[in-house]
Parts: structure tokens; C-alpha cells; sequence
């Protein structure tokens, strides 16, 4: 359920959006979008409201545990699982895609592309890339008692989508950046990366919910 | 094969918390395992309820592992020890939920047999600790052709239930083949609401009695009675003579109007209170009978235990063909306890003079 401190998170993620593209923008109006998302929005603020959201919609605990008010009734956990993990992917999509359009309309600048196109690709792209971290956090919180991987997800992704190496290929950060115009892991393509980030949406979900039982 | 076994089933964390692997099998009926937290009882709902799976052992409800079956878990209640429900608003809402998971309806009915349907419309939040386990007590009750229910301490820290339409609800669940398991750590509640009692202990029934020989769990105590009366000194002096009354204990300067008084048999001693009240002129106000505290209970129980080891360590060591050493009058034994365990191990011990075995229950 989300509770109003969620809804703090998320407003306060627009904020730090908004004045991140305000700050860029008026430090150089060339490419202040592209700076702010890359930098600001994508590489840091992002990840860590994501793992909050992701925090809250999946409780902090371990994955089945949050499974266990309505497993005991009779409910598989893996269904109960799969229920939160799509609402979280749905919560984190939409907060992303938000946040990353109005970075886009904030910082736009008169040399980027119309101001509609630009907004929507950046939507798009924080979508998909919510959607890939959602997964990745709730396969972290398989782990652990309280569900403590997921502070292990975000580290990998810190460290291991950090490099250029094929270590990158395997969390959702070196793809966003590629699809914002960053540099790409391997050298790979804009859409490889899109359906990269897709098939790791699926298949970090499909894994968090294998790890539960019945 | 038993309706619910544990066998060497450890919960997870338990080394930490240092409880033992719970090992015991229980048929339909109404149970109660007494034993405290240290004994690893409050884990036992979690286990049967298959909110969790073991670390290690095996736990089965009617031959299936509940941790791994939905359909199992759907007809088996639990209580835990902090109430585990599902989000909701209102209660009403929440019920609906687990109507809903269930694919049947009867929540609602179970909250109104035991006279709450005006929490229907109250906000889950609202709900206090006492109030909540009360609910899921409810749920639990509700449960479809249960398999197993298995309550953890519903006689307390819970909103005040009707205790008769709780036992009556036991007895339907027990009557359609059902194992209601009631852990608990108060033997007043588990004679209350139980028709078998089982004495656990670090992880094992050590002993069984059915509810109606109550006496035989401590041998000699008898039966007590607390009597609260307006002239507790004139009921003592009256009583003092009578040969129905092994004892009575009155301690004037904590509680003035409350007096114990221990006997033989229930009848008995209940007329010749009568009689004292009648003759003495003191006026009762209530009559308690008073089970015995756990403790006495395991005191006793490591008694005999200890007896029956000296007795077959009396044998032990002597030479000629060893004397037999019957197992204690008292019912229920199953050897589980730490004394008997030990004292088993002692007694098959071989004489080193002469190779005689001596024999122990």
C-alpha cells in the first residue's frame, strides 16, 4: 500500500529532478538535459528512489515473508510475489518516467530535438529502466533475513554499471546510460540495450519469484 | 500416519535463539501442547501453518508439507504469536480479502458467532494488539474444512473471547477430523479449552493426559479450589476439622478475602466447603478451581522420573536376574523428558560384574 511517505519520496523526486535541470541549464543551456539525466537524475537520484519505492511496495522484509499475510490463507506465494513485483515495476516506471520527462521539459534547450519527442523518449527510457531496477531490487530482497540484498543490488549496480567491462551488461545502469546518449557497455546498440533492460525486468522478476517458495 | 508431525524440525534462526528441533505427532482432536517459549512453542504454529519452512526436519499435515502446498495452507489455521494479516482499511474489508483468497465466504459468520460483527466497520490501525489477535484467532476459526488449527496462546493477550463458544468451535473443528493444536504456556487455559494435554518440553511431548485426569499431573496435590468469601477466618476455622480438606492456605495480609483449599476429589471437597460456608455463616463469593503452574507440573514429572531411575538403578549393578520396574501408574508417560531420557540411558547400561541388564521403563 502506499502510504504518504511514499508519496513524499516521490514528490521529492520530482523536486530533486527539477531543480537538477534548473541548475543545469542555467550553469550552460547547450545540452543541460542530456547532463542532468545522465548525471544527476539517472546516476544518482533514481537508484536510491527506486529502492525506496521498491522498499516500501515490497515491505522491508525478505520476499516471501511480505508473501506470508496472504500465503497463510492459502495463496501461493509466487502469485502474492509476482502481484508486488508488478506493482512495483508499475509504481518505479511511472515515477521514473515522470521524473526523467520533466527533467527533459526543464533543461530542454533550443539545439535538442522538439521539446514533445525529447520528453517522451526520456519517459520511456526511465520506464524501461525502472522496470529493470524494480526486478533487481526485489531479487535482492530474496536475500537476507529482512531482505537486505536489495542494499546489494544497488551496490553492484553502483560498482558493476559503473565500468566499460561485461560485467556492466548485467546491471540496468550502463544501459540507461547508453539509451540517454551515454557511453555504451561493449560498445553495444542503443535498442540491444533496450532489450537488454527489458529482458532483466523479466528475468530478475521471474528469478525473485522462483526463489520463493509455493 | 499422524494427522500433523514434526519431526526434528528446526525453525529457522533457532540456534540463535537456541530453541530445540520440534519432534512430535498428533491425531485429530483438541490438544494443547503447555511449554514455554524456551521449549520452542511459539514456532510450532509458524511450522504447521507453513507461514515457514524448517531449516531443517520435516514438518507434515495429513502426509504434505504445508510450507510448499497453497491448497494445504488453505485449510489450515494459524495464530501467531504477533498477528500476521493482510493490509486492509477496515476489518470488513480485510475479511473480504480472505474470503476472497480462499474462494469462499464464512469470515464473517465466524467474527459474528463470537459476538464482534460491530468491528466489521472499525479501521484495521484502530485495532489494538489484544484486538488484532482476536481477529486472527477469528480467521483461523473460519478456517474451510480445516486439516489443522493451530493457536498459539489464545487464552492470552487477547480481546476477551466467549470461552464456551471457543470450545464448542474446537470441538466442531475435532469432530469434522481435525487437529486443533492450542500452545500455550498456562495450564489453566489448556484445561479450559483443551480435551488432551500434552506437557512439552524443549521440543518433545514428555507426557499426555486426557483433560478429565488433570490430578495425575501432579500425584498427591489434589484438587484446589480458590474461594473468595467475606469472612475467610471463620471459613478456615470451620474448615479446619474437615476430613474432605488436605489443606488450606490463607495469607491475611495480601489477599484478605482469598483462601485455598486443596482436597481429594472435586465433589467432595465442593460440599464440605458448602457445609463449612453454611455452619460458619461466611457467604462465598466465588469458587476457582486452580490447575496447577507448569512448573509444579515438570517438578512432578522430573519426580517420578527421577523414581522410577532409582529404582531401576536399585536393580542396576545387582547380581541375579534383574527385577522388572514397572512404568508409574500415572498416564501418559512417553519417556520424553530430560529425567527419563536420562534415567533410560542409565538403566540399559550393562552390569560389568555379572552382564545383567537391568530393565527400565
Amino acid at each position: 500500500m502506499l502510504v504518504p511517505r511514499a508519496l513524499l519520496v516521490i514528490a521529492g523526486a520530482w523536486g530533486v529532478a527539477a531543480v537538477a535541470a534548473v541548475t543545469e541549464k542555467r550553469g550552460s543551456p547547450s545540452g543541460a538535459a542530456g547532463r542532468a539525466l545522465e548525471g544527476q537524475v539517472f546516476g544518482v537520484l533514481l537508484p536510491f528512489v527506486l529502492l525506496a519505492l521498491s522498499t516500501r511496495v515490497l515491505s522491508p522484509l525478505r520476499l516471501d515473508l511480505t508473501t506470508a499475510p496472504l500465503a497463510r490463507f492459502g495463496a501461493s506465494r509466487r502469485v502474492v510475489a509476482s502481484g508486488l513485483i508488478a506493482t512495483s515495476m508499475g509504481v518505479g516506471a511511472f515515477v521514473a518516467a515522470s521524473a526523467a520527462a520533466l527533467t527533459a521539459i526543464l533543461g530542454h534547450d533550443p539545439t535538442a530535438p522538439p521539446i514533445a519527442v525529447d520528453a517522451l523518449t526520456s519517459a520511456w527510457v526511465g520506464a524501461l529502466a525502472a522496470s529493470a531496477y524494480a526486478a533487481f531490487f526485489a531479487l535482492g530482497s530474496t536475500v537476507g533475513a529482512k531482505g537486505g540484498g536489495r542494499f546489494l543490488s544497488l551496490g553492484l549496480d553502483f560498482v558493476l554499471g559503473g565500468t566499460s567491462g561485461a560485467a556492466a551488461l548485467f546491471v540496468p545502469r550502463a544501459h540507461a546510460q547508453n539509451l540517454l546518449g551515454g557511453a555504451p557497455p561493449l560498445m553495444l546498440s542503443q535498442p540491444a540495450s533496450a532489450a537488454l533492460l527489458a529482458a532483466m525486468a523479466l528475468a530478475f522478476g521471474a528469478a525473485a519469484v522462483a526463489r520463493c517458495a509455493p | 500416519m499422524s494427522l500433523v508431525s514434526l519431526a526434528r524440525a528446526l525453525p529457522k534462526r533457532a540456534r540463535i535463539a537456541n530453541l530445540p528441533p520440534l519432534d512430535f505427532s498428533l491425531e485429530a482432536g483438541v490438544h494443547a501442547l503447555v511449554g514455554t517459549p524456551d521449549d520452542g512453542t511459539l514456532t510450532i504454529a509458524k511450522l504447521v501453518g507453513g507461514c515457514e519452512a524448517p531449516a531443517s526436519g520435516r514438518v507434515l499435515v495429513a502426509g504434505r508439507d504445508p510450507a510448499r502446498d497453497p491448497r494445504l495452507r488453505a485449510r489450515i489455521g494459524a495464530t501467531l504469536d504477533v498477528p500476521c494479516l493482510p493490509d486492509a482499511i477496515t476489518v470488513r474489508a480485510l475479511l473480504e480479502d480472505v474470503d476472497l483468497v480462499r474462494g469462499a465466504t464464512g469470515t464473517t459468520d465466524a467474527l459474528k458467532a463470537l459476538r464482534l460483527e460491530h468491528w466489521l466497520d472499525r479501521n484495521v490501525a484502530s485495532l489494538s494488539r489484544w484486538e488484532k489477535r482476536a481477529l486472527d484467532l477469528v480467521l483461523a476459526l473460519s478456517t474451510i474444512e480445516p486439516i489443522a488449527i493451530a493457536l498459539t496462546e489464545p487464552g492470552a493477550d487477547v480481546a476477551p473471547l466467549d470461552q464456551q463458544v471457543l470450545r464448542d468451535a474446537f470441538a466442531r473443528c475435532a469432530e469434522q477430523g481435525a487437529c486443533v493444536i492450542i500452545v500455550t504456556a498456562s495450564m489453566n487455559s489448556a484445561i479450559q479449552l483443551a480435551s488432551t494435554i500434552h506437557v512439552f518440553e524443549r521440543g518433545s511431548i514428555a507426557r499426555s493426559i486426557p483433560v478429565d485426569e488433570t490430578g495425575a499431573l501432579v500425584p498427591g496435590r489434589g484438587i484446589e479450589l480458590r474461594v473468595e468469601v467475606d469472612l475467610p477466618r471463620l471459613l478456615v476455622a470451620a474448615l479446619a476439622d474437615e476430613p474432605g480438606v488436605i489443606g488450606v492456605d490463607w495469607d491475611e495480609r495480601r489477599h484478605r478475602s482469598m483462601l485455598s483449599v486443596r482436597g481429594d476429589d472435586l465433589d467432595r471437597l465442593a460440599l464440605t466447603l458448602a457445609r463449612a460456608a453454611t455452619e460458619s455463616g461466611a457467604s462465598i463469593r466465588s469458587i476457582v478451581p486452580m490447575a496447577p503452574h507448569i512448573d509444579e507440573v515438570r517438578a512432578a514429572s522430573s519426580g517420578l522420573a527421577l523414581a522410577a531411575y532409582h529404582a531401576a538403578y536399585g536393580a542396576y549393578g545387582a547380581h541375579g536376574p534383574a527385577p522388572s520396574v514397572e512404568k508409574p501408574a500415572d498416564r501418559g508417560w512417553q519417556g520424553g523428558s530430560r529425567a527419563a531420557r536420562l534415567s533410560g540411558w542409565r538403566a540399559e547400561r550393562v552390569c560389568a560384574a555379572c552382564s545383567c541388564r537391568a530393565r527400565s521403563w
